[in-house]
């Protein structure tokens, strides 16, 4: 074979396989929307798997109701009442499940999440303080003092990790151990506070703790999604980026990357997006955890493929778990995070077992 | 580690004088030396509170301290991972799981068991069971690298922390309270009964360690160059990972699941002492137990009931740390 024949040849080749990684992709996001549908269906009223997506389409169309007919039902439930909950699945998901592709390249450790950094703890702090000293840095949001608290509570950690790298170096060891130091003072500050609350208070910062999507509404979206969206965005523009950290420090700086800057930029745009997210849902985990092994597993460790695809993954995932918690014992409902540890556990044990190659 | 040693002992003597009822910091040591020398105590109270409630308690504190002081830094080196502690492989969450199964539903994998002995017995029991999966599964797998081996923990840990979960979700507002407490940990529970089984657990876990300290080293460099001097980096892994199991196993059995420890301590002796396992095992020993002893005495007299002891380490260990961390600009783990 000549030379070009043989360029040809690994051309092609090449070709074929970032078309496999994104045929996959796609395959999951055809899978996110079929799930939708089926979400959509779940509830008291009787609406059928074709019937919601022409609801939706058609509330999108502009269509209008006479107030209280069976049209006008269909319409308000589908999109006022499921929706607004499988949205937040989706954005919850993917946010987290790309912040966690993000910290694992940022800090080079495959245990990383995107709490890390203690911004699980801050937010906790953040809810404890609420609950049991009534304190919430914005009493004129009426409802929201828990949201905003958790929101910037869950800030302070990043913040301090971002000041101390500028007394240490901004390397992985120190974020993460800045970071478990700053996850464990907040969690004794939040028992400190829990010790004297009396039980209810106690169950009630409970049930925050293990995050759910029940209750979404629409108005609790744009903040979530536009802070998901940009930082998403933003991740997925650096993730060449991400592959040069990957090498080393020193590598990466050799091919012109300022490492400790862009790792506190990623840290920067991470703690924005989870903190915006758990502050609606309360603290969802595994999916940011293990979503991108999981896509590692399928697709190696290039970062331009698995930070997309964790995206989409996460948001199957909780998408799916939450189906999940609703259908198992309807009409009550287990919280989405047991769901997922429950079916995710066993499912990420047994891809780990029939993986031929290593999955860090 | 002699002054760690020291102050080890030091803050002993403060835990054995700390407490509702007021004896003094040396005249306590003299009332200890009085009961070993086995002299006639000429203040029964005093020799009692000492000897039986306060003494065992500081035992246990050494005990538990330096039992997950040095795990912590064996599974540091063993698994290469900073973020490793003695609970990485998922034992704390098996142990939860036990716990909660007797605390909220009264079971006991030993029949006739029930309160306090029954939630030792099924915490102990089934801390185990991650680490088992996690050897059973290496086994059997060509790769078993330490992120391999890091991913199955967290995966068994998922589960059952989603199981005790739904038990939590279920229980009654009194049970929560008491898993609560549980999970914190605490030293309150020692007693001459169980402090044996503690020490045995720590000096065992010490003794192994100290042992294994060469081969560590070797496996922190790389896995071929492990082979290369004739150290088989799964082997000692997996045998790491084993008597770390049964130490932490015994340990959170009788303490709860106190954190922090198990994973600061050997950082904090690494900043001071460099990540040479001869020297970095005893001493996080030393400074587990220096570290949970002098927490326990502020927890001790803080408030009128106390505080649990896991959350003064962190809350006084955690600036510290932090404060360590900034100061030690070269740190390299």
């Amino acid at each position: 074979m000549d030379a070009e024949g043989e360029d040809t040849a690994f051309r092609d080749g090449y070709r074929r396989y970032t078309a496999r990684k994104l045929l996959f992709i796609a395959c999951i996001a055809l899978g996110i929307f079929i799930v939708s549908g089926v979400a959509l269906t779940i509830g008291g009223r009787d609406i059928g798997f074709f019937q919601v997506y022409g609801i939706a389409l058609d509330h999108l169309g502009g269509a209008t109701y006479a107030q209280g007919s069976s049209e006008w039902w269909d319409d308000y439930i589908v999109w006022n009442i499921r929706l607004p909950r499988i949205a937040m699945a989706i954005v919850a998901g993917a946010g987290l499940a790309v912040g966690g592709a993000a910290m694992q390249a940022v800090v080079k450790n495959p245990l990383a999440d995107p709490y890390t950094t203690g911004i699980s703890s801050g937010a906790v702090f953040g809810v404890a303080v609420a609950l049991v000293l009534g304190f919430s840095a914005s009493s004129g949001f009426g409802g929201y003092g828990l949201v905003v608290n958790a929101f910037l509570f869950g800030l302070i950690p990043a913040g301090a990790i971002i000041f101390i790298s500028r007394f240490s170096s901004a390397s992985p060891v120190t974020i993460i151990l800045a970071g478990i130091a700053l996850s464990y003072l907040f969690t004794a500050l939040s028992t400190l506070l829990l010790v004297t609350a009396n039980t209810e208070t106690l169950q009630q910062a409970y049930l925050w703790q293990i995050g759910t999507l029940q209750g979404a509404v629409w108005s609790d979206l744009p903040l979530m999604a536009a802070a998901t969206l940009a930082g998403s965005v933003f991740m997925m523009l650096s993730t060449k980026k991400l592959n040069l950290l990957t090498l080393g420090d020193d590598s990466a700086k050799s091919l012109g990357l300022d490492a400790e800057g862009f790792r506190m930029l990623i840290l920067v745009a991470l703690s924005m997006m989870t903190a915006s997210v758990i502050g609606f849902t309360g603290i969802i985990g595994f999916v940011g955890l293990v979503s991108p092994h999981i896509m590692r597993i399928f697709l190696g460790s290039d970062n331009r493929y698995i930070l997309p695809a964790s995206a989409m993954f996460g948001a199957l995932f909780l998408l799916a778990a939450d189906l999940a918690s609703r259908m198992l014992i309807y009409p009550g409902e287990i919280p989405v995070g047991i769901v997922m540890s429950f079916v995710g556990g066993p499912l990420f044990l047994l891809l780990i077992i029939t993986s031929k190659k290593g999955v860090w | 580690m002699a002054a760690c040693l020291a102050v080890a002992f030091l803050t002993m003597g403060f835990e054995l004088s700390s407490g509702k009822y007021g004896i003094g910091f040396l005249e306590s040591y003299g009332v200890l030396a009085d009961h070993i020398m086995g002299a006639p105590p000429y203040d029964s109270m005093k020799d009692y509170v000492i000897w039986d409630l306060r003494f065992p308690r500081a035992i246990a504190g050494v005990a538990v301290g330096a039992g997950l002081g040095v795990c912590g830094a064996a599974m540091q080196s063993a698994m290469k991972n900073p973020l490793a502690d003695p609970y990485t492989t998922g034992i704390a969450s098996g142990a939860s799981f036990g716990a909660c199964l007797a605390i909220v539903l009264g079971l006991s994998i030993v029949p006739g068991l029930y309160g306090e002995s029954a939630t030792i017995v099924n915490a102990f029991a089934f801390s185990l069971i991650p680490a088992a999966i996690i050897i059973l599964v290496s086994r059997f797998k060509a790769s078993a690298t330490p992120a391999t081996m890091i991913l199955i923990g967290i995966a068994v840990m998922y589960v059952f922390t989603a199981a005790t979960t739904m038990m939590k979700v279920t229980a009654s507002e009194e049970s929560l309270a008491e898993i609560y407490i549980w999970n914190v940990g605490t030293l309150g529970k020692a007693g001459w009964g169980n402090v044996w089984l503690m020490v045995a657990a720590a000096a065992a876990g010490i003794a192994a360690f100290v042992a294994l300290a060469r081969r560590l080293n070797v496996l922190v460099m790389c896995d071929r160059g492990a082979v290369a001097l004739g150290v088989d980096p799964k082997r000692t892994r997996m045998a790491t990972l084993g008597a770390v199991s049964l130490v932490t196993a015994v340990l959170v059995g009788f303490s709860g699941t106190i954190g922090f420890v198990g994973l600061v301590a050997p950082h904090m002796v690494r900043m001071f002492l460099g990540s040479d396992n001869r020297y970095l095992v005893p001493a996080s020993a030393a400074f587990g137990a220096m570290m949970l002893l002098a927490a326990d005495c502020v927890a001790k007299s803080a408030g009128s009931t106390g505080l649990p002891v896991g959350t003064i380490t962190a809350l006084i260990g955690g600036p510290l740390f932090l404060y360590l961390l900034i100061k030690q600009s070269k740190y390299s783990w």
